[in-house]
């Protein structure tokens, strides 16, 4: 689906106790970011994304390099900014419904590189590569079947993720709330803008969502 | 659905049960310090990369593949196992063979790969399924071209490519229309480019000269290539030559219908994207302005009886009627945009159609020309009937009478063909009118009806 599902419970409340940590609520003593310590929407002079494909000569990271410092990040920042620890859970797990968890958040984390182009300025939920035996079934399909599975497989997306979350709220007996965090890294990996953006979402396109509304601060990379 | 469909899904649910099970464990091992709240514990729990950010643990003496995992685009791939062969325009992934050994099996899933050539036995892909495939297959959004590679490494992976250009090659007695509905697509997703110049895309029908028309009229294609059977890439090139390619008025109808049934499949998927969010609004509306434009354009010239017909002053015309959709499709996107917690995907569909449907029109106004067109008092699916674009109805032209300057009397009698008709339609039935078309002018059998 394009849009949240409405199941998807108490989003707007969610959002404002979020709001209430970015200005300085508790727990929102985080540290290492080059911005406005605690501020929603500091303007960084430190901050990585202008708006625009940054040019860059060096070495580029890889998507596996990229995609790993965003989620380590996502987890450090997460862990600052609300005092609670949060973990990688998505570790050797192909098509994982979830990247990063604690503190009654289950988190999508999506990292993309101040060097892309336009057309992939966005953070995206991709499919996952098929797995293990998948594409055996897959050669067998006619086309029209193939088209159908695909389908099938792309809604699975994020109804698995809204059913972990489901499931995670049983388990801890209390409602655990869907984010997303987008990253932006430098070029180089040395620092990143961080984004926090409530609900799972396929596709959030930076000239939308990393913007002062969502924006958490720029932080260093270790 | 089919027993295979169902077994794939079956198959493909077990798979994410598992790892959803996964992340619950991990969710439960964290469950203690969730519940505990503490600050600042600085124990993410897995041992980390090595050689990554944030990971530090010693070697244990297994090798880290987890990055195979992550590709999930070819350019991501890591550097220098990856390029594009400039010479094929496929995409090609070589890997050591010290990397094969260790990761090439890893390949073998990875859902951007879909071929394989002289892959090493390890990597564990039977033989029939290690082609050479010199041709494309029509049922694919991705093809292969003919790679012909004799000096493959072991652990060369041929992968499909989004942005492979090439050369269509279609003949034999089995030839089904629908299969230019798939070309559509491709070309709709530049899968097709225009590297010959000024024609969209070159189509070889290799001894069906009889068809060149259907081809050439549609999908864009203004040059058919008459290339010999079994000729080789580079003669064919050698040997293109353009042809014009008149269309009859017989003709017009179908290839209409034909061109707007591709804008369908388009929109279709457009739509469809849009829906799952592969694509913003704002994507959508301009990726819909193409289909439109590419509709009219194509539409019209098929109206006028070919590429080479239309003129400065026909184009010319074409932008009226083409603004006029753009602000309609700028209103719907803003319904959409609106409603986009209860619209359905059918009823974008829908109403996505309807400019398909719209690009009659313009065919109307090059079928009949700015003479007649100015004379005649009113035209198919110009929406000044209850049918609006809907409208099948056409008007049948006949030279009655030809004056001393030349000029012809055309008698020209509305008539409805079978369809369902508004009542507008049906009070116009059989009205004529006379009008005086110039010397020189060609005046067609019929306006409209598609």
């Amino acid at each position: 689906m394009i849009f949240p599902p409405d199941a998807v419970p108490n989003v707007k409340d969610w959002d404002e106790y979020i709001l209430e940590v970015y200005k300085g609520g508790p727990g929102s003593g985080f540290h290492g970011h080059s911005g406005r310590p605690g501020k929603v929407g500091g303007s960084s002079p430190g901050k990585v994304w202008g708006g625009s494909q940054e040019q860059f000569e060096g070495n580029k990271l890889s998507k596996l390099q990229t995609g790993e410092i965003g989620e380590q990040l996502a987890a450090k920042v997460l862990q600052e900014q609300f005092g609670a620890e949060f973990r990688t859970v998505n570790e050797g797990i192909n098509n994982a419904p979830i990247d990063v968890a604690g503190d009654h958040m289950a988190v999508e984390v999506k990292t993309g590189l101040a060097t892309n182009g336009v057309t992939a300025q966005h953070w995206r939920a991709t499919l996952g590569q098929f797995g293990k035996g998948e594409r055996e079934f897959v050669n067998k399909l006619s086309p029209a079947d193939k088209k159908e599975y695909l389908a099938f497989r792309r809604e699975q997306i994020m109804e698995r993720k809204y059913s972990t979350v489901a499931k995670m709220s049983d388990m801890i007996g209390d409602t655990v709330k869907p984010f997303t965090v987008g990253v932006i890294l430098a070029p180089d990996g040395s620092k990143g803008d961080v984004f926090m953006v409530p609900d799972f979402h396929l596709r959030l396109p930076w000239k939308d969502y990393a913007t002062d509304e969502y924006y958490v601060g720029t932080f260093d990379v270790d | 659905m089919s027993t295979e469909l169902e077994a794939a899904k079956q198959n493909l649910m077990e798979m994410l049960d598992e790892a959803d099970a996964a992340v619950l464990q991990n969710w439960q091992e964290l469950l203690p310090t969730v519940e505990k709240g503490g600050p600042g514990s600085g124990h993410f729990g897995h041992s980390g990369r090595p050689g990554k950010v944030g990971g530090s643990s010693a070697g244990s003496g297994v090798v880290d593949d987890s990055w195979v995992k992550y590709v999930d685009s070819l350019d991501d791939l890591k550097e220098g196992v990856f390029y594009k062969n400039t010479k094929s325009k496929a995409y090609v992934i070589t890997l050591d063979k010290e990397i094969a050994d260790v990761y090439g099996s890893k390949f073998r899933d990875h859902p951007d790969i879909l071929y394989y050539t002289n892959a090493p036995e390890k990597f564990g892909i039977a033989k029939e399924d290690q082609k050479l495939y010199s041709s494309a297959e029509a049922d694919d959004y991705y093809w292969l071209y003919d790679m012909k590679k004799k000096s493959l490494d072991a652990g060369t992976i041929m992968v499909r490519s989004s942005r492979a250009s090439v050369d269509i090659t279609i003949g034999g007695s089995n030839f089904d229309v629908s299969q230019l509905r798939k070309l559509q697509r491709l070309y709709d997703e530049g899968l097709i480019d225009n590297s010959y110049g000024a024609n969209k895309f070159v189509i070889s029908v290799q001894g069906y000269g009889g068809i060149h028309t259907d081809f050439a009229t549609f999908l864009d294609a203004k040059y058919v290539l008459d290339a010999p059977p079994n000729s080789g890439t580079k003669k064919i090139l050698k040997e293109f030559e353009e042809k014009q390619l008149p269309i009859d008025d017989k003709s017009i109808r179908n290839l209409i219908t034909i061109r707007q049934q591709l804008f369908y499949d388009s929109s279709d998927s457009l739509a469809e994207q849009l829906f799952t969010g592969d694509i913003s609004i704002g994507q959508w509306e301009e990726s819909m302005k193409q289909l439109i434009r590419g509709v009219h354009t194509s539409t019209a010239a098929i109206g006028k009886g070919g590429w080479d017909n239309m003129s400065w002053s026909d184009w010319g015309r074409l932008g009226t009627p083409l603004r006029e959709q753009y602000r309609y499709l700028h209103g719907f996107a803003e319904t959409i945009s609106n409603k986009r917690d209860t619209i359905s995907l059918q009823a974008i569909q829908a109403r996505a159609r309807l400019y398909g449907n719209a690009s009659g029109y313009s065919a109307t106004l090059m079928q009949a020309g700015a003479d007649i067109e100015s004379q005649l008092p009113w035209m198919p699916k110009d929406g000044t009937t209850e049918c609006l674009i809907n409208c099948k109805c056409y008007w049948l032209l006949e030279v009655v009478d030809t004056a001393d300057n030349g000029t012809q009397v055309v008698q020209a009698t509305w008539k409805l063909q079978q369809a369902e008709h508004c009542q507008d339609c049906i009070d116009r039935r059989d009205y004529v009118t006379i009008i005086y078309v110039p010397k020189g002018v060609k005046v067609p059998n019929v306006i409209g009806g598609f």
